[in-house]
């Protein structure tokens, strides 16, 4: 691999979906969100 | 200089591009933690390469530059160890690494959570300013790189059907809990996240501590760096299960707390003596420093002392999620929702919670802004989108609590399989906002979660697209409370 200095390409701030284990405790464990937040 | 990645950061190597996370993005909520995330990154192809030597352990600045030049022998080992410097310093600047001048010193700082120490960190932002920020987001990142694709990155897994407890809520039927995955099932597929670059795994049952291997389990995931969520009641927690879930910086626990009166948390459960128990074992958790969240769904029995587990929670620094909205039983019998509260009784309770919780309507207010951005093209929620559920028996489903809606069986079929071709999972991945008609032009939507499996199983067809006419109920009590409260403190 030919070498480039390391660089951040992308980033983002937590966005927390409509849908989060914290946010569905009727027993039923919801889904996290994916990378980014979505 | 030491440097060392964090306890509560994941990274994944795409090999063209590396990808940071904090853990919290994907654990439970903590006490007050809210504003301490540090989000997600996306690092160049060599930038993974420097983040990939990292580990737990603390490293010097030149054994990490050693490591780094036997991969690039095009460049002098005095530029790597620049470049080391400042972009190891830039992560550390945004929480994801920490540096020290002794190895101690580097360790000392990588502050691991504890009850104790709830407090909200400080990242420095007084070093390399002159390094722009990039604009663009992960999420734009990514869907350009997999060219819109979908990728799996939380699994929940139900390694045991079987449950000590018998609570009368469950959207598992009774008849239904008889069984577990076997072992060989489970490393297979944990093998398999591995393969897919996999970020979080939820772990639940039944009641998961009543697999044999669950201890095993627990350490695969802690070997194989995944972000962890253990679903159980606690009552079968032993110093074993403590050590293991101790050792992973990355495992959070969810527990159900419905009561802190032994009759009623009891009557729910259905098994005598179960409160004491768990509130034990949430102790033993809290004593260990294992970051764990209660959940406490309201229901008849426990609607006026429902409380008293908030409070308890909040006593002891554990963030406690409470929540009328019980869905039915994934065989679409509903005889678990005759103790869901009727709506007189969860507006008695939406009502309580504006008196007592300052922040209620401001963050029923937040959520409605939010998705007054909503398009007719948005996807509904993350089910096959980023995540999706396998069964003790292989059987894979979309999402927790809709286990008959089987899409495919990791028996038989690898899961990336699946995720990519099963029939089932493109048609839920494409479905759209614009296929709920109704609730496009829904006046409230603003106020709506919706919910594909809460439609599904109290539908005795099991059809995700009939809308569930109670939920509409409950979103249309929260827009009218909402505006009322509004219309009489800030209108007045």
């Amino acid at each position: 691999m030919s070498y480039t200095k390391p660089m951040i390409l992308a980033q983002s701030t937590v966005q927390m979906a409509q849908c989060r284990p914290n946010s569905m405790p009727s027993g039923r464990p919801c889904n996290p969100p994916a990378p980014g937040g979505r | 200089m030491f440097f060392k990645l964090k306890s509560n950061i994941l990274f994944r190597n795409f090999e063209s591009f590396g990808y940071i996370t904090d853990k919290r993005n994907f654990g439970y909520k903590q006490t007050n933690n809210n504003n301490n995330h540090v989000g997600d990154k996306i690092l160049s192809e060599s930038g993974a390469v420097f983040m990939s030597i990292l580990g737990r352990e603390p490293q010097t600045l030149d054994e990490l530059t050693k490591e780094i030049s036997t991969q690039f022998t095009d460049i002098d080992v005095r530029t790597i160890k620049d470049d080391a410097t400042e972009f190891y310093c830039l992560l550390e600047r945004d929480g994801f690494i920490v540096s020290g001048k002794t190895f101690q010193e580097c360790n000392e700082k990588d502050t691991k959570f504890s009850y104790n120490l709830l407090e909200p960190e400080t990242t420095r932002k007084d070093s390399f300013e002159n390094i722009t920020s990039p604009e663009k987001s992960t999420l734009d990142f990514l869907d350009e790189f997999f060219e819109g694709k979908p990728q799996l990155t939380n699994l929940h897994i139900e390694i045991t059907s079987l449950c000590n407890e018998r609570c009368l809520h469950c959207y598992i039927p009774h008849d239904y809990k008889i069984s577990y995955m076997e072992s060989d099932l489970f490393y297979d597929i944990l093998r398999q996240c591995k393969d897919m670059r996999l970020i979080h795994l939820t772990i639940s049952g039944g009641e998961p501590m009543l697999h044999k291997n669950f201890v095993d389990f627990l350490r695969k995931c802690n070997e194989y760096n995944l972000s962890v969520n253990v679903l159980s009641n606690l009552t079968l927690l032993n110093d074993e299960i403590i050590k293991e879930m101790k050792a992973n910086p990355l495992l959070d626990v969810q527990v159900s707390l419905y009561s802190m009166d032994s009759n009623i948390h009891d009557e729910i459960t259905q098994m005598k003596g179960s409160l004491k128990k768990t509130k034990n074992a949430i102790l033993k958790l809290i004593e260990n420093d294992i970051p764990l969240q209660i959940s406490c769904p309201i229901m008849k029995q426990n609607k006026n002392c429902y409380e008293d587990v908030i409070n308890w929670a909040k006593k002891h620094k554990i963030h406690a999620s409470d929540d009328y909205g019980i869905i039915a039983r994934y065989n679409h019998t509903t005889q678990n929702l005759s103790c869901r509260l009727s709506i007189n009784e969860i507006k008695e309770i939406i009502d309580d919670k504006v008196v007592n919780d300052s922040k209620y309507i401001e963050q029923v207010e937040a959520e409605a802004e939010k998705k007054r951005n909503m398009t007719l093209t948005d996807s509904i929620c993350s089910v096959c989108q980023s995540s999706i559920c396998i069964a003790d028996n292989g059987n894979v489903y979309p999402c927790a609590g809709w286990q008959d809606y089987i899409v495919g069986n990791a028996k038989v079929t690898s899961i990336n399989d699946i995720w990519d071709n099963s029939i089932k999972v493109q048609y839920l991945r494409n479905l759209q906002k614009k296929d709920f008609p109704k609730c496009i032009q829904c006046p409230d939507k603003e106020f709506c979660t919706m919910c594909m499996v809460r439609n599904a199983n109290e539908n005795p067809q099991g059809d995700p697209l009939v809308v569930n006419e109670f939920f509409c109920d409950i979103t249309r009590l929260n827009k009218k409370i909402s505006l009322e409260w509004k219309e009489k403190h800030i209108g007045s």
